[in-house]
């Protein structure tokens, strides 16, 4: 179980919450306000763990 | 802050305020994630621009520059816009009324009203065209002055003008290359800063920086690209002050980038030597995470220079500016079918006295990060000529290694471990290896000798491009003798890999007749070498690779068992040896035990090429094997904690014994599902849980690794038992990968909750090993150090109850 942190998201995951998020901002199906929030929960995600990277020791 | 409009109901100029927005805003940020979004750092930057979007939105709107240019209701539709207007209202700038310029004007308005030339474009192309940014549109004054300056040549010393006289800034302009890339890639002012100096540049940089704030890195590639020096180290400073980045940080952020600041390419670039299609290729090649797996794989780790001009002949050779080469190819197939292409290529290379001259000064910077080539096993020879041609230092110490015999027995002498291991220094050790991993060997760039394996592994399976002289990649593992006991046997990461693993033994059931007759044709050979007082091992191919067009076999002479051992662990893993002519009767009881421990089979011939090794034998060995201990013997045993009692947990100061013998304790106690035998396997599996670590393959891998090797000394366990315990060591990871990722705080909703739980029953075939996984996954939580293990332990169980587990 040690060093789970490491698993917890992978870089794709993240990357399409950021893509959803231009999409519906792009569509206006969100304000900015509400793209800027959900940023910064995701750049948390991102500082709180570290991540798997895809292709790791390619 | 703007207000906000549904989509749907949003009045007229609210829409193409948002459309502006859009372009200005969230476009580039599209493009920005498409480019960046593999690395996390990439991420991070978007998403960092994306937390300003509200500032930016009110910037746009309070920008009186953008509301005199489109002022609300005077266009119907809105990619009517008239661009002359809206450029020539911006700052009440006239940049395109200046002679250099009014080309381009002419082909960035067509909707100019009166305008027939060019004719009417699709509204679609027209919001293509548009300006990425508005914020640094060029000022007429400026472009005028840049103009002068390009004509006259007074600003410079003679090294840049030299430079610069080969893209005068009228030509540049009237370039609709340039254009295009100034376009696509970032500012039209930026790309002009090439011509300025620090201080007359001020301006310049300033608005470098500025862009840099709203649109990330990526807008300023552009000035980058075509900035001098100076006005490079201006513009770094700059950002760093601004910013307050460290230089490291400046550079990390700007790595991908900095390949394009060579000026030789971004001047051919430029002019038009290097296409648009080849500098695309050369930026995605470049940036790491786009290279699908498998898309690799030449790799040379050498100043790209000396290259340039012979692989620029070939135009789906890509070229990185600092240290590779890379060929790609979409897979094994690719490459096969235009290995001969390549060849030529590498021929090329190696007949170019530059890059002999490169090849001599080459230092890897890399230390063990060895880099190799694929060679087709026909060009070997030629390789090998070269190399003895090249009249060079760095050459000639390779070739006072080669005689004149073929390029085969010169590697077999350069592998002898006298040579290698008893040679003296360390670093004469690391500087062979790197002499031969670097020149002679395959593709295979790996940061250890178990992740070389793993690709060679991955490999035959196509993932990874290894053919030709793979056996040769393997050799040269076996140099790194030292670390191959790390990587066998090897255990593909994944949960179907277990009845496969454990039931994959032997590998080959029957003997082809092909490769008895070869035994029985080379067996003089093991004779001759037994006569000779060589211990030797003749190394039979497995038939599949036999149609792949290379060696059927191979001599290896003065091979000590150790080196047997290794190797037969390696062909084993990579299942490309079929078996072994072995002239000593030592050895082959050798190889007989190595095959029984590691529980694989392979053929062994004697040295008069008969048989000496069935599949009954073996089976019998390996039965008697399995009687070594019980489970119960094996558990009270308890040499594993005594052997990790010095190894950190990784939890706090606890050691990897305390971790585990608190695993231990805590199974059966925690679930009362399990019965007593269940129990005891439960405790045999937190005993192998986590001791693989550190072997160098990822923790999952490293733990199954050495949690099979133990299994196999323990009797009595059925198959089922065995994969059982391997896939709740392997599930132990995943479980808490996966309420991590979905979970990890237990406010979650529902969904996730719901999420959650599916795919952790996607691991599972059956509610028994669901179970089990998850005694050994919360006795794991609840054995964590002590400081923790209260909040962890309490989180862990509120999760599973949630998810309806307990």
């Amino acid at each position: 179980m040690s060093d789970r942190n490491n698993f917890v998201f992978t870089l794709d995951e993240v990357r399409k919450k950021v893509v959803k998020i231009l999409d519906d901002l792009e569509k206006g199906s969100i304000s900015s306000e509400e793209a800027s929030k959900l940023a910064q929960k995701l750049e948390k995600v991102i500082e709180e763990y570290e991540f798997a990277e895809s292709g790791k020791g390619e | 802050m703007p207000e906000y409009f549904p989509p749907d109901h949003e009045p007229r100029e609210k829409r193409r305020i948002r459309q502006i927005f859009n372009e200005q805003f969230v476009v580039p940020l599209k493009r920005a994630l498409s480019i960046y979004g593999n690395t996390k750092a990439g991420l991070k930057r978007v998403l960092r621009l994306l937390r300003r979007a509200p500032q930016m939105e009110e910037k746009i709107l309070a920008n009186d520059n953008f509301t005199d240019a489109f002022p609300a209701g005077t266009n119907e539709d809105p990619v009517g816009i008239d661009y002359e207007v809206s450029f020539q209202d911006l700052g009440n700038r006239q940049p395109y009324q200046s002679e250099i310029t009014h080309q381009q004007v002419q082909e960035i308005t067509p909707t100019k009203p009166g305008n027939e030339h060019p004719p009417q474009k699709a509204p679609q192309d027209i919001i293509d065209e548009l300006p990425n940014s508005f914020l640094a549109v060029p000022d007429a004054d400026f472009l005028l002055e840049m103009q002068q300056k390009l004509t006259t040549n007074s600003d410079f010393d003679k090294n840049d003008s030299a430079k610069v006289k080969q893209l005068p800034l009228s030509e540049f302009l009237n370039s609709r290359r340039w254009e295009k890339i100034v376009r696509s890639k970032g500012t039209f002012l930026s790309t002009l800063t090439r011509c300025l100096d620090p201080v007359e540049g001020e301006d310049t940089i300033k608005s470098i920086v500025q862009t840099f704030t709203y649109f990330g890195p990526e807008s300023t590639v552009p000035a980058m690209l075509c900035a001098r020096e100076p006005v490079l180290d201006a513009i770094k400073d700059e950002i760093c002050k601004t910013k307050k980045f460290s230089v490291t940080e400046f550079d990390a952020l700007y790595f991908e980038h900095f390949i394009f600041l060579d000026p030789k390419l971004a001047v051919d670039y430029l002019v038009g030597k290097q296409d648009d299609h080849n500098m695309n290729r050369h930026i995605l090649k470049n940036l790491p995470g786009l290279l699908n797996e498998g898309q690799q794989l030449i790799s040379f780790n050498h100043n790209w220079e000396p290259y340039v001009d012979v692989l620029s002949k070939h135009s789906d050779v890509s070229v990185s500016l600092y240290d590779n080469i890379i060929f790609s190819f979409a897979n094994q197939e690719d490459f096969l079918e235009r290995s001969e292409y390549y060849a030529q290529i590498i021929d090329d290379m190696f007949s170019n006295p530059l890059i002999a001259e490169e090849l001599a000064k080459e230092r890897s910077p890399y230390g063990h990060y060895t880099k190799l080539i694929i060679i087709n096993p026909e060009n070997l020879e030629k390789l090998n000529s070269r190399l003895r041609q090249a009249n060079t230092s760095w050459l000639g110490k390779m070739r006072s290694r080669l005689d004149e015999q073929n390029l085969e027995e010169d590697i077999q002498k350069l592998i002898d471990r006298d040579e290698i291991f008893d040679s003296g220094t360390k670093r004469d050790s690391e500087e062979l290896d790197r002499l031969l991993g670097d020149v002679y060997f395959t593709s295979l760039k790996h940061t250890g000798m178990s992740d070389a394996v793993r690709k060679f592994a991955r490999a035959e399976k196509g993932e990874f491009f290894v053919r030709g002289n793979s056996f040769s990649a393997i050799e040269s593992i076996i140099r790194n003798g030292a670390y191959a006991q790390e990587c066998i046997p090897y255990i593909p990461p994944t949960p179907n890999f277990l009845p496969g693993f454990l039931n994959s033994i032997p590998v080959m059931d029957s003997l082809p007749s092909e490769t008895i007759k070869f035994a029985q044709r080379n067996a003089s050979l093991g004779e001759y070498m037994r006569q000779s007082g060589e211990n030797g091992v003749i190394i039979i191919f497995s038939p599949k690779q036999e149609t792949k067009q290379r060696s059927t076999h191979r001599t290896v002479k003065g091979f000590d068992s150790d080196d047997i051992n290794k190797l037969t662990l390696i062909g084993m893993a990579t299942d490309e040896i079929a078996g072994f002519i072995v002239n000593s009767d030592d050895q082959i009881e050798q190889l007989k035990k190595i095959m029984v421990d590691t529980e694989k089979f392979m053929h062994i011939f004697d040295k008069n090429g008969q048989p000496t090794f069935s599949i009954e034998e073996f089976t019998t060995l390996l039965n008697e094997k399995h009687t070594v201990l019980s489970v119960e013997e094996f558990l009270q045993e308890n040499t594993i904690l005594a052997e990790l009692s010095q190894r950190k947990s990784g939890h706090g100061d606890d050691t990897l014994a305390e971790h585990t013998q608190r695993v231990m304790d805590n199974t059966g106690q925690i679930f009362t599902q399990a019965n007593e035998r269940m129990k005891k396997l439960l405790k045999l599996a937190a005993l192998l849980h986590d001791d693989g670590k550190g072997l160098g393959m990822s923790q999952t891998e490293d733990n199954l690794a050495v949690a099979s090797q133990y299994l196999s000394r323990i009797g009595g366990l059925s198959l089922y038992e065995k994969q059982l315990i391997l896939s709740s060591i392997y599930n132990d990871e995943e479980i808490g990968v996966k309420i991590l990722a979905n979970f990890d705080d237990l406010r979650a909703s529902q969904e996730d909750v719901k999420k959650t739980r599916e795919s952790i029953l996607e691991l599972f075939s059956s509610q028994e090993e669901l179970l089990f996984a998850l005694d050994l996954y919360f006795a794991d939580v609840s054995g964590i150090g002590k400081d923790q293990v209260m909040l962890t332990t309490w989180r862990v169980r509120e999760k599973l109850t949630k998810l309806g587990f307990i």
